[in-house]
């Protein structure tokens, strides 16, 4: 379980992390040295937030079974979802117990129980920002979501319940 | 037409007796009137120059046709009743159009009712339509009134052209009167996004039942239809009294039958429904109509948030409402959606109520209290 006081802390920034910051796609590292210590006991990033996404559990049924009613399958007349890809892993029913960001375009991470880091969908803004809420709202009320990580590692698709 | 002698009730229940009790018959709110006052209530006109002996000949050759054209066929199930889809009831209660032949009013009000609850999958959302506005503003534009009648076409065109606002704003009461509607109804109101003309084709009348919930049809009534108090109706005697629109809301391919909401209160019927067998009194044949969605366009009643959805579209966001389901935020701007997000999810977090303006399946303004 991740405690607030893990929260991952920037070490001085080296020359590839300035790089970053400039528009590389290079991730940020979180200290290592001062909450990697924390966080390694803790499954919080350490090298990195996405670092700790090893332990997968793939649930496309619960996934599909949440989806019934909900946006991309609306039986109402009138708007039609904009669905985007739908290739990816769905996670079902996973709680959100940690975020993550850094002062660069669009880096948000969230950290789920038995899975670890997940990115933030990065794409643009009113994506990030909406799926960011979610993940928010999720840590914040411990409500269960479910989620389409896609093959680029990131989030593209949350339901809050 | 000229209106027949009353039917003699003993009469009746001779007849049904003879030909083994198919339905059965019960003094009903309609028995209770006399003969003059019945016949305003059959708000169809009959085609001119109707051969009744022609109508009756035709009935076994479209109950053929209609269980010949199996359900399973079109894809769709043996049976279906929007009073009990997997035990959920979807009908909004049924009316009593009183001394006025405003039927196709309430059989059109009754299908886009129906429609909006069961296409949203909502069978508690409050959508109780104006059938006054329908008959006394749209139908008098057309020259309808309570001793013309109507006819569901032209109602449905005004359901798709102009809409229908919800009976608050314009409540229904029997008797040619004014279009008094609150001026604000073009805010308050659903519309038929288009209407399709399903006669004499009993296969696509159950494929349209068993997808949206409900379809309209026209049919010709004979005395002993007033005092039909259950059981699958067949004509059994009495005299062509006039013609009826009714919504169907069901239909059994194993027992041969429609199930209809009619518009005679719930004194009349089994709690004012009604089955009636396939081919009989031409119902798969007049003017039967299907509505493949609708659109609201109004304040929605208080309603918790419990779910929210996003993915990596901008602008997508939408929100779940314990009484609507699921509905798209329309923030114009992101920004703007954004805060509608933050103040939803805010709600959902706290299990306090929401208040959702819907325009068209998106939410236009929202007031978390």
């Amino acid at each position: 379980m991740v405690q607030k006081a893990s929260t991952p802390r920037m070490k001085p920034p080296s020359v590839a992390q300035e790089a970053s910051l400039a528009g590389t796609s290079a991730p940020s590292i979180p200290d290592a040295a001062s909450a990697g210590a924390t966080a390694a006991a803790q499954a919080a990033p350490t090298a990195q937030p996405p670092g700790a996404t090893t332990t997968t559990v793939t649930d496309g049924d619960g996934a599909a079974a949440q989806r019934v009613g909900g946006p991309p399958v609306a039986r109402a007349a009138g708007v039609t979802p904009a669905t985007g890809s739908a290739t990816g892993t769905w996670q079902s029913g996973v709680t959100v117990d940690a975020l993550w960001s850094i002062n660069q375009i669009r880096n948000a991470w969230m950290h789920v129980v038995n899975i670890g880091w997940v990115k933030i969908f990065n794409g643009s803004d009113g994506a990030f920002t909406a799926l960011n809420t979610l993940a928010s709202q999720a840590r914040q009320t411990g409500r269960p979501v479910t989620y389409r990580q896609e093959s680029d590692g990131m989030v593209h698709e949350i339901y809050l319940w | 037409m000229p209106v027949q002698p009353a039917l003699d009730l003993a009469e009746l229940r001779s007849a049904l007796t003879e030909k083994a009790a198919p339905w059965r018959f019960a003094y009903t709110s309609m028995t209770a009137l006399t003969e003059e006052e019945r016949v305003v209530r059959l708000g169809v006109a009959l085609p001119e120059n109707l051969d009744e002996e022609q109508v009756s000949l035709q009935a076994e050759a479209a109950e053929a046709s209609a269980r010949a054209a199996r359900a399973e066929n079109a894809g769709a199930p043996v049976a279906f009743d929007l009073r009990n889809v997997s035990g959920v009831n979807y009908t909004t209660p049924v009316e009593d159009q009183g001394q006025c032949g405003s039927c196709v009013a309430f059989g059109t009000i009754g299908v886009l009712e129906h429609v909006t609850r069961y296409t949203r999958g909502t069978p508690s959302l409050p959508v109780d339509l104006s059938e006054a506005q329908m008959f006394y503003c749209w139908g008098a534009a057309a020259g309808a009134n309570c001793n013309t009648g109507w006819m569901p076409g032209p109602a449905l065109d005004a359901a798709v052209n102009n809409g229908v606002t919800f009976a608050d704003y314009f409540p229904y009461t029997a008797g040619n009167q004014a279009c008094t509607v609150n001026a604000d109804w073009p805010n308050h109101l659903c519309k038929a996004v288009s209407w399709q003309n399903l006669t004499n084709n009993p296969a696509a009348m159950k494929q349209y039942i068993s997808q949206y919930g409900s379809i309209t049809a026209c049919f010709y009534v004979y005395q002993d239809f007033f005092s039909y108090g259950g059981g699958i109706y067949r004509h059994v005697t009495g005299g062509l009294a006039g013609g009826h629109c009714v919504t169907l809301v069901g239909y059994d391919d194993n027992q041969g039958c429609w199930i209809a909401k009619n518009s005679w209160g719930t004194g009349w019927g089994v709690g004012g429904f009604f089955e009636i067998a396939y081919g009989q009194c031409n119902i798969e044949g007049w003017a039967v109509c299907g509505v493949p969605g609708t659109t609201l366009r109004t304040w929605l009643p208080n309603q918790l948030i419990l779910g929210l959805w996003s993915n990596e579209v901008d602008d997508n966001v939408w929100a779940y409402g314990s009484l609507r389901g699921w509905l798209k935020l329309d923030g114009v701007a992101t920004p703007t959606g954004q805060a509608m997000l933050d103040e939803l999810a805010a709600a959902k977090a706290k299990g306090t109520m929401v208040g959702l303006y819907e325009n068209a399946g998106e939410v236009d303004q929202l007031y978390a209290w």
